[in-house]
């Protein structure tokens, strides 16, 4: 019998992503500040590849009663349809213009993903905001990442667990740094080769 | 399976793993409360999600809601009737995508427990551990759909055949190296010869070169041959037959050998990169066609394996192609689309 039902490196759905995220300390402080109903934006900022979508995405699962708006390039829903006030989560808001961007930063609480950090845009548009980082990978979180993904994945039936040899963990950070998506791709193609050094016990 | 709230069993006749499309599967599905719970809905599902280097997918197949608005006692079992016909799409699990097909449990606790649930994770902010109320109460079980014995079906797409930029690898070493050259003499001519200032205009001038070439050989092939026409049928249970019709000049033309490929491409859109992958799952064997005519038919066996049928949905898109490589001095390609299915329709192209 296979022990995994799918490639545990490969894309999930979004209730997959809430039940195998590690979430970062943010997540606390963001979900603190939805429950407060203060106005304002809060921002996920970081290079691609490094979480920000999973992370929007998993506090959008715990919030689902909230819009989720996935942007990209020629895909821009209508926002605006939403009532004034409430709370939106938008992914990749640089693929609205900017005098959109403003409009809503006045109009909704939002949660927002974005490669660079948007300050400026906040304050011209008067709205209370804080930026979160959204980078860095050491070798414990990782482990982790990879560990819940490998749990999603396995066959109900399997006992066993299987983890990933430490040393191989740390020669993927060599190559890869922060960047998760990077290090999912390497491991998908990895699975699918059959080379990953698989530790079961 | 046993969970934290609700221990539910599926048990199909059978073996889930051994499915065919059309075949009609019974089964059923035993629930052991082990708390008293209050409930909107309860059902199963028949469901397949699009996985790989892109973002998942799932596609609902069959729901059937068995129970609305009731409550559960603790420890009371409950056993519910399972039934659906297999659907069209067999099971695939290739490079980069995997279609998985499972039948799972719907359960959709009322409001009162839901938020007491919810309520009680979000407040403990141990968010490592938050669950949904569905999470820790689903019962699921993969489902293999194997592909059905009955022979493919081959169509013409109706596309135009396109010229590809491909003539091989030979051609293209024999390019890269020249280029390569190229570059070397400028770059040693700049960094050896002080007395000369080259500047990036030599560089330029190699670029511009080559791609005077690359615009002199689509010339070359296009007004030497004229429009390719290429014409897929069916020819028999296991091979295809191609029709070759060269507009122009066909007297010049040394060889032809031609072939099919299936192919499997996926658009990796998760978060805010896109990157695509496209993979030939399968490479037909090239069959020589001798240039005597302009119009030329070929017969190409079918693959003996089972491969995927022609279907898209979203980012994913499994395709098969006819090529042709025809070597008129330099060689040159052509492909197009063609249409493979069991029924002739897309399994997966829902709405």
């Amino acid at each position: 019998m296979q022990p995994f039902r799918f490639n545990p490196f490969g894309g999930l759905t979004d209730a997959e992503v809430r039940r195998s995220i590690v979430p970062r300390a943010c997540c606390t402080e963001i979900c603190d500040w939805i429950e407060s109903g203060k106005p304002g934006i809060r921002e996920l900022a970081g290079p691609k590849g490094r979480g920000k979508t999973t992370h929007l995405v998993y506090l959008h699962e715990l919030f689902p009663e909230n819009p989720l708006f996935l942007l990209r390039e020629k895909f821009r829903p209508a926002i605006g349809a939403v009532p004034a006030g409430s709370l939106v989560f938008i992914d990749s808001i640089h693929h609205l213009p900017l005098a959109v961007r403003l409009r809503l930063y006045r109009r909704y609480r939002i949660i927002l993903t974005t490669h660079h950090r948007r300050a400026w845009e906040y304050l011209l548009a008067g709205a209370a905001f804080q930026s979160f980082p959204i980078r860095g990978l050491d070798e414990a979180y990782l482990t982790q990442i990879i560990q819940h993904r490998i749990q999603l994945a396995l066959a109900p039936q399997i006992l066993a667990e299987f983890t990933l040899e430490s040393a191989y963990i740390r020669s993927l950070l060599r190559k890869y740094g922060d960047d998760v998506r990077g290090i999912m791709n390497h491991l998908y193609d990895a699975y699918y080769t059959q080379q990953l050094p698989w530790y079961e016990h | 399976m046993s969970t934290e709230r609700v221990s539910i069993e599926i048990r199909l006749q059978g073996d889930p793993l051994k499915l065919h499309p059309g075949q009609e599967v019974k089964g059923e599905m035993t629930v052991i409360p082990n708390t008293e719970l209050g409930l909107n809905r309860f059902g199963y599902r028949v469901v397949m999600r699009i996985r790989g280097k892109l973002s998942a997918s799932e596609h609902v197949e069959k729901e059937e809601i068995l129970l609305y608005k009731t409550f559960w006692q603790a420890h009371q079992a409950s056993v519910f009737p399972i039934s659906f016909t297999v659907p069209e799409q067999p099971s695939y699990a290739g490079v980069n995508v995997a279609f998985d097909w499972a039948l799972e449990s719907v359960i959709d606790y009322d409001s009162e427990t839901d938020a007491q649930i919810r309520g009680q994770s979000i407040r403990k902010l141990n968010l490592r551990n938050v669950l949904s109320p569905e999470w820790g109460s689903q019962a699921s079980i993969p489902l293999h759909i194997s592909y059905p014995d009955y022979p493919l079906v081959v169509e013409d797409s109706g596309a135009e055949s396109k010229f590809l930029f491909s003539p091989g690898k030979k051609v293209g070493i024999r390019v890269a190296v020249l280029i390569t050259l190229g570059l070397l003499v400028v770059v040693t001519q700049q960094v050896f010869l002080d007395n000369t200032s080259f500047g990036w205009g030599p560089i330029i001038g190699v670029i511009l070169l080559a791609i005077a070439g690359l615009a002199g050989y689509y010339y070359y092939a296009k007004s030497m041959l004229g429009k390719v026409d290429m014409q897929v049928a069916q020819a028999g249970k296991d091979s295809l037959e191609l029709q070759v019709q060269i507009e122009k000049n066909s007297t010049k033309i040394r060889s032809i050998e031609a072939w099919y490929e299936v192919r499997e491409k996926v658009v990796d859109d998760r978060g805010t990169s896109t990157v695509t992958h496209n993979v030939a799952l399968f490479e037909s064997e090239k069959v020589s066609i001798s240039p005597v005519q302009r119009q030329m038919r070929v017969s190409l066996l079918l693959p003996a394996e089972q491969y995927p049928y022609t279907s898209s949905r979203q980012y994913v898109s499994l395709y098969w192609v006819v090529k042709m490589r025809v070597n008129i001095g330099l060689p040159c390609a052509y492909e197009k689309e063609i249409w493979v299915s069991r029924k002739g329709y897309d399994p997966i192209q829902w709405n």
